[in-house]
């Protein structure tokens, strides 16, 4: 039988650690317990139904900063000039003019191969003829959709487009795997971005996102589920045409884009051997490069050789985090969620900081729902939170990391992501 | 025959503490003689090659470095040449900044200017490192981009339904939706505070808050739970607050008997945010509890 909240706690002072469920949509400040914080209507609109899944700036080195979205299947720069909305920067195919359009059938002049360029067309990628289109005005009404590629100079349309000539634009619209989301990495004042189903993938701000793995040889850098910049490279892990779950791979020293140790030799690949835990993760921590894994902890250093650039001198198996989007860097260093709690990475321990509500998080969200949580740290508030979908709705576990407290939020809409915007 | 004297002598700042002194020679030399008097008299330096026409000199800075030169054939000497002077000064520059655009282009702080920096010396006065100038500065701007590094942000969510949003303390709603939000206490019979009240039965009189005043006109209400907050027994509601961020209390009353208390506070807005600093309860014992067959 509970007699009273606590001993040592006044019962009726309002410590959010003694709350009972379902306190929510408070926040813990100055011995105090606060409403939290809303949202405004809507900013912007990617189309109805589309999960946003990455929100971040992107700044270059002259100053310029774009606010950048991903979607499933698309990557969009937010756009605030005038009227203007947003803009697809997703691979796009340019070359050549359209001949005219008959019904849903598209034909090139000699200029095109739709059959055998590059980005490798496929049906569901977007068509539009630039007359018919506002580019920082999307999503245009105009995009049709491809069917099938019939040759190198003809395409067939799900549905009419209106006769039109000149110049267009094909979208090679990504994807990405079931239940996995987008990684991202701003290096060498480029915004690399890639998930377990495509090529690495960059932009430089400007024109259209290419394949990021330009090595002369053959590309390196595909489907590669994780990355992070470390020691001025481009790090990937769980990569490949065949995605190896426990793979790691270095780009050339300052060379983000070759990932083919034929073309630079000081770009490299490890495999760990223990492929019974995947990789679920990259952080840094420290001067430390930690590779996570389900089922345990790898830290690399640096050797300062060039050629042979990592040593993976400690592993740390036992505590390994089950949730790839929850891994959230703060502070130098870096949360997550494994097994059986939450956990600050100081150094190379794993700290749990979840007693105060790691028996009902689990209760509630589950061991594969538990997989799927996702986190975004908020320097603003000096927290962390984890969204899950739980039996009981959508909620944000959020910690405090200066109060160490523990509180719960149930926003209105069903949050996908959380992320800093340029204003 | 006398020996014709170097001529055109100068002395310029080529370094943090270094003067280079240079001159043309008058004829052929066996050796160049460099003099120098830094308020201390004359002292030579020691002679250098005769067909050499500069010497660097380390000096002291903020103090005036006057050199003269002659040139030696054989065993005469020639006369010497005229005193030249230099000073490094490490002192704040004195004179006019201006700063200029072309094709509206600010020049500021943080901006790239691919331009000329023009520095202009006056009386004589050579311009170089780490030397007094009392002129102008010219700072003008090419037409390349303004550069500022803005490191302003806002965090938004994005949602399943392709909508993203500003999350900030600015907005009291969920996109003008209702945020609601409660506090709800463990189960308590006050036993922590009250060892005597074990196994029996209170009343609650009243509840008193302590609150924030936030905002104005905000609706709070407090609720009582005797079966672990299966249900809620009773509910008070008051609308409270001016908006003046004072700390304010207010009492609920209530006639709630039980032995094991549950309180649950709410406040459900769009528009308004509350803060609440704590809460006293006020209860009599309602005599021992027995449980009949």
């Amino acid at each position: 039988m509970q007699k009273g909240i606590a001993m040592h706690h006044p019962s009726m002072h309002m410590d959010a650690g003694f709350a009972n469920w379902p306190t929510k949509n408070v926040i813990v400040d100055e011995y105090s317990i606060k409403k939290r914080p809303g949202y405004h209507t809507t900013d912007r609109n990617l189309g109805s139904g589309i999960n946003v899944q990455k929100i971040e700036i992107f700044p270059l080195k002259d100053g310029t900063r774009y606010t950048m979205y991903l979607t499933p299947t698309d990557l969009c720069q937010k756009e605030t000039a005038g009227s203007n909305t947003w803009s697809y920067k997703t691979a796009t195919y340019t070359t050549g003019l359209i001949s005219g359009v008959s019904g849903t059938t598209v034909t090139g002049d000699g200029d095109v191969n739709w059959a055998t360029g590059t980005p490798d067309l496929s049906a569901g990628d977007k068509f539009v003829v630039n007359s018919d289109h506002s580019a920082s005005i999307e999503e245009d009404a105009s995009w049709g959709t491809i069917d099938s590629i019939t040759d190198d100079t003809h395409l067939e349309l799900t549905a009419s487009y209106a006769n039109a000539t000149g110049a267009y634009k094909i979208r090679k619209v990504y994807s990405t795997p079931t239940d996995e989301r987008w990684a991202h990495a701003i290096v060498d004042n480029q915004f690399f971005f890639g998930n377990g189903n495509i090529n690495l993938q960059a932009y430089s701000g400007t024109g259209y996102a290419t394949d990021g793995d330009t090595s002369g040889t053959s590309m390196v850098a595909v489907k590669a589920r994780y990355m992070i910049p470390y020691a001025d490279r481009l790090i990937i892990a769980d990569y490949g045409t065949t995605r190896d779950p426990v793979g790691l791979a270095w780009s050339g020293n300052g060379d983000p884009n070759t990932f083919n140790p034929t073309d630079d030799t000081s770009a490299g690949a490890v495999a760990f051997l223990d492929s019974s835990s995947p990789i679920t993760g990259l952080g840094v921590v420290g001067t430390q490069l930690v590779v996570y894994k389900r089922d345990g902890l790898i830290f690399g250093g640096r050797t300062g050789t060039s050629t042979d650039p990592f040593n993976f001198t400690k592993e740390r198996p036992g505590i390994g985090c089950i949730a790839p989007y929850s891994i959230v860097p703060f502070l130098g260093n870096n949360a997550f969620i494994g097994r059986e709690d939450f956990y600050v990475l100081e150094s190379n321990i794993p700290v749990p900081i979840g007693e105060p509500i790691r028996y009902d998080f689990f209760r509630m969200v589950g061991k594969t729902q538990a997989e799927k949580v996702w986190g975004y740290h908020n320097a603003d508030d000096s927290t962390i939170s984890w969204f899950a979908a739980t039996d009981e709705g959508n909620f944000a576990f959020i910690w405090n990391f200066i109060t160490r407290e523990w509180t719960v939020a149930q926003y209105n809409s069903e949050i996908y992501c959380a992320g800093r915007g340029a204003i | 025959m006398a020996v014709l004297p170097p001529t055109s002598p100068d002395a310029s700042v080529s370094g943090t503490s270094e003067i280079t002194v240079s001159w043309t020679n008058g004829e052929t030399y066996d050796t160049v003689h460099v003099e120098y008097n830094a308020g201390g008299g004359w002292h030579e330096l020691s002679p250098i090659d005769g067909a050499e026409t500069s010497l660097e000199v380390s000096v002291t800075d903020d103090t005036e470095w006057t050199f003269r030169v002659r040139g030696r054939f054989v065993l005469a000497y020639s006369a010497y040449s005229s005193e030249v002077s230099a000073t490094i000064h490490t002192s704040t520059v004195t004179g006019t900044i201006n700063m200029s655009s072309s094709a509206g282009h600010a020049v500021a702080y943080a901006t790239t200017s691919s331009g000329t920096i023009n520095l202009t010396s006056s009386a004589g006065h050579s311009v170089g490192l780490h030397q007094t100038v009392t002129g102008t500065i010219n700072l003008t701007a090419s037409t390349g981009s303004a550069k500022t590094l803005k490191t302003n942000y806002a965090y938004y969510f994005g949602t399943t339904n392709g909508t993203t949003h500003i999350y900030s303390d600015t907005y009291k709603g969920d996109a003008g939706v209702v945020i609601p939000c409660q506090y709800i206490t463990k189960d308590t019979d006050f036993t922590d505070q009250d060892q005597q009240s074990n196994d029996k039965w209170k009343t609650i009189y009243a509840v008193k808050v302590f609150y924030e005043d936030m905002s104005a006109d905000t609706r709070m209400a407090v609720s009582i739970s005797t079966d672990g907050g299966a249900t809620w027994a009773a509910s008070q509601a008051q609308t409270l607050g001016t908006g003046s961020e004072k700390r304010k209390d207010t009492t609920f009353f209530f006639i709630v008997s039980g032995q094991f208390f549950r309180f649950k506070i709410f406040n459900g807005s769009a528009s308004n945010t509350f803060k609440w600093l704590g809460m006293e309860v006020e209860y009599g014992e309602s005599g021992e509890h027995w449980v009949t067959a």
